[in-house]
C-alpha cells in the first residue's frame, strides 16, 4: 500500500466522490496510468469505504420500542418552539383564583343570581394553549402535553383530581402520563367520553362530535352510546357513519344479548392502524341489559362477536366480507379460507380485497395447509406487490 | 383478532392509510406541538441516527442518550427546518454537532477523548449483548477509525458512511464545503497510513 503524495490524489478522491467532470476525468485517467501513488490511492479508497460501512447490529424492535417511548416520555417534558409553555401549579391556581373573583365581580355587578354552570370557577374559554397545568390541590406529577393541531378548539377543567378537556373542533394530540389512584384525565365531546392513562392518543372531533380516535402508546377507553371501547397502541377508532338515529332516542344495546349490543353499528368502528404492533379493540358493554341464560352476564366483559343487523347498502360485498371475518374470528379457518378467498377474487378492486386476500392466508396457515398458505402468499405478492403485508407475505411463500 | 366486523364494527385489520406524509409534513406537525409525529421521525431515522452515532463516538456509552438528544433537538428547533422531503442528513447533522459537544465536555472533565483511541476492548467489554454484537470486522473497523481525529472521522463516516453530500454535511457541521472535501482527503490519508503500518494491503 504506497502512500506517495502526489497532488492529483485529490482529484482521484473528486472522481471517486463523483465531483469530476468527464474531461478532467479523462486526463486524469491518463495520469494514473503513470502515477503509482495515485493507482493505489484509487484502488484503496473502495476499501476505505467498507470500513466505514461496517455497521452495527441494529437495534432489536423492542429496544427500539424502548428508545421511542424513553424519547416521548422525554419530549413531552418540552414544548416546542411556537406552543405556549405550560404555567407551574400555582401560577394556574393564581389565574384560577382572579377568573373566580373577575367573574363574581360581574356576576355582582350584572345582579345575575348564579347558576350551577356559571358559577363553576374553572370553566375556561375554548383555547388553543398547550396543557399541563393541574389544579392547585392535584398532584404535580398529574402533568399533560395536548398537543392541538391548526384550527383545534378545546376547553379544559380541572376538578379534584380529574382533568377533562372538552373537545369541540379539530384535532389534538393528548400524551398523559400514568397516573396515580384517584387522577383521571377525559377527553369529552358532546357524543362520548375518552379516558386516559399513560397513553398517547389523537383525537379529531368535528361539530363537538368525536370522529377518530387513534392510540399510538399506551391504551384509551372510549365510552360511546352506552359501550366501552378499550383501545390499545395502534388501534383506531371511530364512530358509525350513520348517525341518523340519535343514541338517546333509541336504547344504543340491543336487549336481547350483549354481544349483539356490543356489535351495534351504532356503537362505531375499530380498526389497527399500526401494522404489526399487535393492537387489539376489545368492546366491553356497559348498558345494564336483561341477559339471556345463555349470554354472558351483563356486567362481565364481553368480547365483540357477531352481530346480525344488515349492512349498509353502500358497502357493496360488506355481508361477504363481515361473514367471512367473523368465520375467521370464530376460529372456523377452513370456512374462512374459503369465503376470504371468494371475496377477495369476487372484488378486486374493492378496498378490503387485500385485506380479504391476507386473511386467506391466515386461515390456511391455522388449518394447517402450509403449502396452500404459501401459494395463497405468492398470490397475494402478485396481487399487491407493494400491499401492506407484503413482509409477511414474503416470510409465509418462503416457508414452504 | 377482537375487533368489531362491519356487521359488529369492529374489525382488527390494517387500516388503509394514505400515502406516508415525507418527513417535512412531519416536521411541520412536530413544529407544531405534534408528539406523536415526533414518534414517527424516530421510527424512520433512530436506526441510521444510532448507526452514525455508535461508530463517531466508537460506541461510547452515551451513544444512546445522544440519540435521544438529537430528537428532543430536532423538537426543539422544527419550526426552522427547511421542508427536505427527507431529514436523515439534518438529523445525522444535529447528531454530529452533539457527539462534538459530548466529546469536548468529556475532554474538559477528564481527557476522556484520549479513550477513544482505545476503544475496542471497552466496546467488546461493555455488556454482554454488545459483545455478543460486535464483530470481528467491526472492531476491526472502529479501531482503524479511533486513530482519525474527531473532525476527520466526523466527516469521513457522514460523507463516506451516511452518504451525505459535501454541501450537506458543510451546513450541518458549519464549514465551508472546500473544508469537507480537505478533511475528507487527510481522513483517506490517514487511514491509509494506518492500515499501512498494521500490514494490511
Amino acid at each position: 500500500m504506497s502512500i506517495e503524495p502526489c497532488e492529483t490524489m485529490r482529484l482521484v478522491e473528486a472522481r471517486y466522490d463523483g465531483r469530476l467532470g468527464e474531461r478532467e476525468a479523462a486526463a486524469l485517467d491518463r495520469h494514473v496510468l503513470t502515477c503509482d501513488a495515485c493507482r493505489a490511492h484509487t484502488e484503496d479508497l473502495p476499501r476505505l469505504r467498507a470500513i466505514a460501512e461496517e455497521h452495527p447490529a441494529p437495534q432489536t424492535p423492542l429496544e427500539q420500542q424502548r428508545s421511542r417511548a424513553r424519547l416521548l416520555s422525554e419530549a413531552a417534558r418540552i414544548e416546542p418552539r411556537g406552543v405556549p409553555r405550560a404555567r407551574p401549579a400555582w401560577t394556574t391556581a393564581l389565574v384560577l383564583a382572579a377568573a373566580m373573583f373577575a367573574a363574581g365581580y360581574v356576576g355582582w355587578l350584572l345582579r345575575t343570581p348564579p347558576t350551577a354552570n356559571n358559577a363553576a370557577p374553572s370553566e375556561p374559554a375554548s383555547t388553543n394553549v398547550a396543557l399541563t397545568a393541574p389544579s392547585a390541590s392535584a398532584p404535580a406529577r398529574f402533568a399533560t402535553t395536548v398537543a392541538p393541531e391548526r384550527g383545534a378548539r378545546f376547553a379544559q377543567r380541572t376538578e379534584g383530581g380529574a382533568e377533562t378537556v372538552t373537545l369541540d373542533e379539530g384535532a389534538a394530540t393528548f400524551v398523559v402520563r400514568p397516573l396515580a389512584k384517584g387522577e383521571r384525565f377525559l377527553i369529552k365531546t358532546a357524543d362520548g367520553e375518552i379516558s386516559l392513562a399513560g397513553a398517547s392518543v389523537r383525537v379529531e372531533a368535528q361539530g363537538s362530535k368525536v370522529r377518530t380516535v387513534t392510540v399510538q402508546e399506551g391504551k384509551a377507553e372510549v365510552r360511546y352510546s352506552g359501550a366501552v371501547f378499550e383501545l390499545s397502541a395502534g388501534s383506531t377508532w371511530s364512530p358509525p357513519v350513520d348517525t341518523a338515529a340519535p343514541a338517546s332516542a333509541t336504547p344504543a344495546v340491543d336487549p336481547a344479548t350483549p354481544a349483539a349490543a356490543a356489535a351495534d353499528p351504532r356503537l362505531g368502528r375499530a380498526s389497527i392502524a399500526a401494522p404489526g404492533a399487535r393492537p387489539t379493540a376489545r368492546v366491553v358493554v356497559t348498558r345494564p341489559a336483561p341477559a339471556p341464560a345463555a349470554t354472558t352476564p351483563v356486567n362481565e366483559p364481553v368480547v365483540a362477536a357477531v352481530a346480525p343487523p344488515a349492512p349498509p347498502k353502500a358497502e357493496v360485498g360488506a355481508t361477504d366480507f363481515a361473514d367471512a371475518v367473523h368465520l375467521f374470528e370464530r376460529g372456523d379457518y377452513p370456512t374462512a379460507a374459503q369465503h376470504l378467498a371468494e371475496f377477495s377474487s369476487a372484488h378486486p378492486g374493492d378496498g378490503r380485497g387485500e385485506d380479504a386476500a391476507f386473511l386467506a392466508i391466515l386461515s390456511l396457515q391455522r388449518t394447517g395447509k402450509t403449502a396452500e398458505a404459501a401459494a395463497a402468499a405468492q398470490r397475494y405478492l402478485q396481487a399487491y406487490p407493494k400491499g401492506y403485508r407484503r413482509a409477511e407475505a414474503v416470510k409465509i411463500a418462503a416457508s414452504h | 383478532m377482537t375487533a368489531p366486523s362491519s356487521r359488529g364494527h369492529v374489525i382488527a385489520m390494517p387500516r388503509r392509510q394514505d400515502p406516508p406524509d415525507d418527513d417535512g409534513v412531519v416536521i411541520a406537525r412536530i413544529a407544531g406541538g405534534n408528539l406523536a409525529a415526533l414518534g414517527i421521525l424516530h421510527d424512520r431515522h433512530s436506526e441510521a441516527v444510532r448507526r452514525f452515532v455508535l461508530r463517531a463516538t466508537s460506541r461510547g456509552a452515551d451513544a444512546d442518550d445522544i440519540v435521544q438528544e438529537t430528537f428532543l433537538t430536532l423538537m426543539r428547533i422544527a419550526a426552522t427546518y427547511d421542508g427536505r422531503p427527507s431529514a436523515r442528513a439534518f438529523l445525522v447533522g444535529i447528531a454530529a454537532q452533539l457527539v462534538r459537544q459530548t466529546a469536548r465536555k468529556k475532554a474538559r472533565w477528564s481527557n476522556a477523548i484520549t479513550e477513544l483511541g482505545h476503544t475496542i476492548a471497552r466496546a467488546v467489554s461493555s455488556t454482554p449483548e454488545t459483545t455478543a454484537m460486535v464483530t470481528q470486522e467491526l472492531a476491526h473497523a472502529d479501531s482503524v477509525l479511533s486513530g482519525l481525529s474527531e473532525e476527520k472521522r466526523m466527516v469521513f463516516l457522514m460523507i463516506e458512511g451516511e452518504g451525505l453530500s459535501g454541501e450537506e454535511v458543510a451546513t450541518a457541521l458549519g464549514i465551508p464545503a472546500a473544508t469537507v472535501w480537505t478533511r475528507l482527503h487527510y481522513a483517506r490519508l490517514d487511514l491509509r497510513r494506518t492500515l499501512a503500518k498494521r500490514g494490511i494491503q
